[in-house]
């Protein structure tokens, strides 16, 4: 089957050091993110401003040439109008000259501005104005040629030696000449208004009612009986030169018309040139802090889209630290100690193949055979312990019986000597701590040496049974019966003087006397009875009762004998019994 | 990815080498060894071209007609050229040299100008040529005719300048054909010329004064008037008192509507000829004056003869403006520009990306070389003054002002043409 590549997958199979390594990846692309933002809103800025300035600058020098050229056309109209007040030579010096330095900055401001407009801190709509800069700096340069051509139009239309001055010159002249022909002299004068009249009006006919004038005077002059004809020769010559200056004049002011036209065409050219150039650097300028704030708030989105992505690849981050590193062992603690604690099912969740993902394989891993393990080593445990308890009761059970074997005389199932040595110790500490009284009875079965030698040694012991049980059975509850040794027994009377023992002693004796002994037949036994001293020993107290028991063995037996607190042997009751 | 897909991408990378390795070797870049220079037009640009006509004034009528000649020559083109679009830059010059010249000036600040179509009026073709030459720009007109703007008498007129040319003829021989007329059919020996100062006017009046003195005839009275004059009154009387028997007055309107209607309430003029040139062979002169034009006469240029050509070109006209066109000179602006736009594909190098590459020397000689060109106003063949319309001129009179332009084109009087 085709093993799929989900993103999940291919996710899980990567490495620790992967995994942190294109989370930090990611987190410097974003770093990078945020300084191309910022990088781009910082080139937009500059280049802002870059055109801010330019855009300025362009505006100062578009406002430098309009300035320029206004000047310009200021002293145009003032040499216009004022040369014929102040003269050629001073109009020249004052409007003239400082045109033509005027004219000049224009044209270098409009070079300047040209050589900006081809910059590159210029936009687009200001570089396509380029053409226009190099229509006002044509119009600007054209401007100073016709300005030159239109003052030496002007100098020689009315200048001191100009037409004008020609002509009235002329007129001088045709005055004195027909001085001598009032006819010729008015129309001369009449000419001479039509003259003076068309320079008011630069109106053509007037100039042409001049030459036709001169036509009619012609005629005059050749009619004219007055004039001699050197007078007539000279008027005719005066005319022709008069007429040739009046046509002279006219190509002058057309000229001068042409030239005047050419500067209101070039006015009209340049001046929506420099008007539309302002407005648009101004425009420029507004573009340019609009797109400065555009770029502030693009950075500012910018800042914050890229904080909150940054903070959505840091919980990105966190999250790969957290599901790829930390909640892995988070879960092993949290397994270990619950295994530490006992739960032997404790596992950790599987899953990817990174590091911590083997690390968690191989806990579980080690987790099952620690199961495995442990189950085992109860279940010995448990079944040892059920042996081992086994073996305790049985010991204990044997113990017991050892004890009961150490402390039980075998043949006749009394106490021993050595259970009697112990109660006869403890009875005399307790008598010496609390002065109580206390007694003890030696017995001694009378000619057992018989029972033995003619019933043999089974029958001796049947009888020692027997005389053990009648012990056993009379004795008070407190006291105890034992085997002394062979065929003597002993009684500890705990509580009870010699007295009282003495008496138990008797109704034993009878008691046993009157019992009968199988296979023997009856018997007989020799008590002696010795109470506890002040400064008694076990040793002492017994020796007394032994030598009591002699006195009785002494005295014929089947008698009690008593061995007093004294130490003097008492007859208690001065039986004595055979 | 399997082991195949990588054997597929590296022999795809191979291929690629193999074919990058084996590309036809890109052509060298243009590089420019024109005298005066190349205009280099990116693949997205248009071909632009500059138009200077008149357009204000009393012969706005004819610019217009001369821009719609273009107009329509582009049409036939699909407004396309060399695979460019067009882009026109029109400026009007009102007819007036100064006009002329900043309207080319308007026209040069742009590098980016192919050429200029223009103008109008002689008077402001002759400062336009000057600033369009200066600047290296071939111009073509279909209308200017002043003799001054090319050739003299066979030899270069005082206006020359190099790479203007037009397709309208040169108007040397209208001031002769008048000259002949007057002097031959109408027996005329004293006559006097008015013009308006400019050159065209002028070169007529000077070559009827020269062919007219030439054939024997007096040219008792040259004047000149100006273009706003209205009062004709002196001028006239200069009329009368050089007793000339006819008067050439090649003026525009309305300084020649002044002349005729003043001419007319002059007594003393009554049997004075009156003869103008092709400037008011207008329905609009001849419905302003009326009667008073009846018996005048016009020295224009000889229509061009019928032909199914210049016929369609009407038509165009009249579908695409809705009039028909004034003047014939619709024709030849329709050749000029179409002498233009065949100069512009012959020079212009083009680039594999579509960019241009227009030498504007190579440009010119083209314009000059043209020759044998079967235009809709004739066979055109420009000289080395840049004529290259072969002269023709006839003498009309107005006998009936109700048939208009149409009545006096067809009642002409007299042909000369110098080459024949």
């Amino acid at each position: 089957m085709k093993r799929r590549h989900s993103p999940r997958r291919l996710w899980a199979q990567l490495g620790i050091t992967a995994k942190l390594g294109l989370a930090f990846a990611l987190l410097v692309a974003l770093i990078f993110i945020a300084a191309l933002v910022h990088y781009y809103t910082l080139s937009v800025v500059n280049q802002a401003q870059a055109e801010i300035l330019t855009s300025m600058e362009i505006r100062q020098r578009v406002f430098e040439m309009d300035d320029g050229l206004e000047k310009a056309r200021r002293l145009y109209h003032d040499f216009i109008f004022h040369y014929p007040e102040i003269g050629f030579d001073k109009a020249r010096e004052l409007y003239c000259q400082p045109l033509l330095a005027s004219m000049d900055m224009v044209i270098s401001q409009s070079e300047e501005l040209k050589d900006l407009l081809g910059g590159s801190n210029v936009s687009e709509a200001l570089r396509k104005c380029n053409v226009d800069v190099n229509l006002y700096l044509s119009s600007a340069k054209r401007f100073s040629g016709i300005f030159l051509e239109l003052v030496d139009l002007v100098t020689a239309l009315a200048g001191p030696t100009g037409l004008h001055a020609r002509q009235d010159a002329l007129m001088d002249a045709l005055g004195r000449a027909a001085e001598s022909s009032e006819n010729i002299d008015l129309s001369c004068r009449k000419m001479d208004l039509l003259a003076k009249e068309y320079r008011i009006t630069r109106q053509r006919p007037r100039m042409q009612s001049v030459f036709n004038t001169v036509y009619e005077l012609h005629a005059a002059v050749a009619k004219s009986a007055k004039l001699s004809p050197g007078q007539k020769a000279r008027l005719r010559d005066l005319l022709d030169q008069y007429a040739a200056v009046g046509a002279k004049i006219l190509d002058a002011d057309v000229a001068i018309r042409s030239k005047v036209n050419d500067f209101g065409l070039q006015f009209s050219t340049v001046d929506p040139i420099s008007h539309d150039l302002k407005m648009l650097a101004a425009t420029e300028v507004e573009t340019a802090r609009a797109r400065i704030d555009s770029a502030g708030r693009l950075a500012l989105r910018g800042v914050v889209a890229t904080s909150v992505f940054g903070f959505v690849c840091a919980l990105g981050i966190a999250w790969v630290v957290n599901a790829s590193v930390t909640r892995k062992i988070t879960d092993m603690t949290r397994a270990a100690w619950e295994l530490r604690t006992g739960n032997l099912d404790a596992r950790v969740k599987t899953g990817g193949s990174d590091e911590l993902a083997i690390l968690a394989e191989s806990f579980n891993a080690m987790a099952e055979r620690l199961k495995d393990l442990v189950e085992n080593l109860e279940g010995n445990v448990r079944q040892r312990t059920l042996e081992l308890a086994a073996k305790n009761k049985e010991l204990d059970g044997k113990n017991q019986a050892l004890e009961i074997l150490s402390m039980t005389d075998r043949l006749t199932g009394i106490s021993n000597r050595r259970k009697i040595e112990q109660a006869l110790q403890a009875e005399l500490l307790r008598a010496k701590r609390y002065h109580t009284p206390y007694s003890v009875i030696l017995i001694d079965v009378d000619m057992f040496k018989r029972v033995n030698d003619d019933f043999g040694h089974p029958a001796g012991d049947a009888v020692l049974v027997r005389f053990a049980g009648i012990l056993t059975a009379l004795i008070r509850e407190t006291d105890m019966a034992g085997r002394w040794g062979g065929e003597e027994f002993i009684i500890v009377c705990p509580e009870s003087d010699l007295a009282v023992a003495a008496a138990l002693a008797e109704r034993l004796r009878g008691e046993i006397a009157d019992s009968d002994f199988p296979p023997t037949g009856s018997l007989t036994a020799s008590f002696g009875v010795a109470a506890y001293r002040q400064g008694d020993e076990v040793h002492s107290l017994i020796h007394r009762a032994d030598k009591a028991l002699y006195k009785a063995k002494k005295a014929g037996r089947n008698t009690v004998e008593t061995q007093g607190e004294t130490g003097e042997t008492q007859g208690e009751t001065g039986l004595s019994h055979t | 990815m399997k082991k195949g897909g990588y054997l597929l991408l590296i022999a795809g990378a191979l291929t690629l080498a193999a074919a990058w390795l084996a590309r036809e070797p890109a052509p060298p870049p243009f590089t420019c060894t024109d005298a005066i220079g190349c205009l280099d037009i990116g693949p997205g640009e248009p071909v632009k071209l500059g138009v200077i006509e008149s357009l204000t004034g009393e012969v706005a009528t004819l610019g217009q007609e001369q821009v719609r000649g273009l107009k329509l020559a582009l049409a036939r083109r699909g407004d396309k050229l060399l695979g460019h679009s067009v882009a026109l830059q029109i400026e009007d010059t009102g007819c007036t040299p100064e006009g002329g010249a900043n309207a080319a000036m308007r026209i040069t600040a742009d590098p980016k100008v192919a050429a200029i179509f223009g103008t109008t009026c002689s008077c402001d073709a002759a400062t336009a040529a000057q600033v369009a030459s200066q600047a290296g720009l071939s111009m073509i007109s279909g209308n200017n005719s002043a003799p001054y703007l090319t050739a003299l008498c066979g030899q270069k007129a005082p206006c020359w300048q190099n790479g203007y040319l037009r397709t309208a003829p040169n108007e040397e021989a209208s001031g002769p054909t008048a000259a002949r007329f007057a002097y031959e059919k109408l027996g005329v020996r004293l006559a006097a010329t008015i013009n308006d100062g400019d050159i065209y006017t002028k070169g007529l009046t000077d070559g009827f004064q020269t062919e007219f003195e030439r054939q024997g005839g007096k040219v008792v009275l040259s004047a000149t008037v100006d273009k706003i004059d209205s009062d004709m009154g002196p001028v006239l009387a200069a009329v009368k008192n050089s007793k000339a028997g006819l008067v050439f007055f090649p003026l525009f309107q309305p300084e020649g509507n002044y002349l005729l209607l003043t001419a007319r309430k002059t007594p003393d003029l009554r049997n004075v000829i009156l003869m103008s040139d092709g400037a008011l062979i207008d329905d609009t002169f001849i419905a302003a004056v009326g009667q008073a034009a009846v018996g005048m006469y016009f020295v224009g240029p000889t229509p061009p003869p019928d032909s199914p050509a210049a016929t369609k070109l009407t038509g165009e006209y009249l579908a695409r403006y809705r009039e028909n066109p004034p003047t014939i000179y619709h024709l030849s602006a329709f050749d000029a520009a179409e002498i233009l736009f065949d100069a512009l594909e012959k020079t212009a190098v083009k680039d594999p990306d579509g960019s241009l590459h227009l030498p504007r020397q190579a440009l010119r000689a083209a314009l000059y070389a043209t020759a044998g060109y079967e235009g809709v106003s004739g066979r055109l063949t420009c000289d080395r003054f840049g004529d290259c319309a072969r002269p023709s001129f006839d003498v009309l009179r107005l006998d009936d002002p109700a048939m208009g332009v149409t009545g006096l084109k067809a009642n002409a009087v007299f042909t000369y043409a110098p080459d024949k």
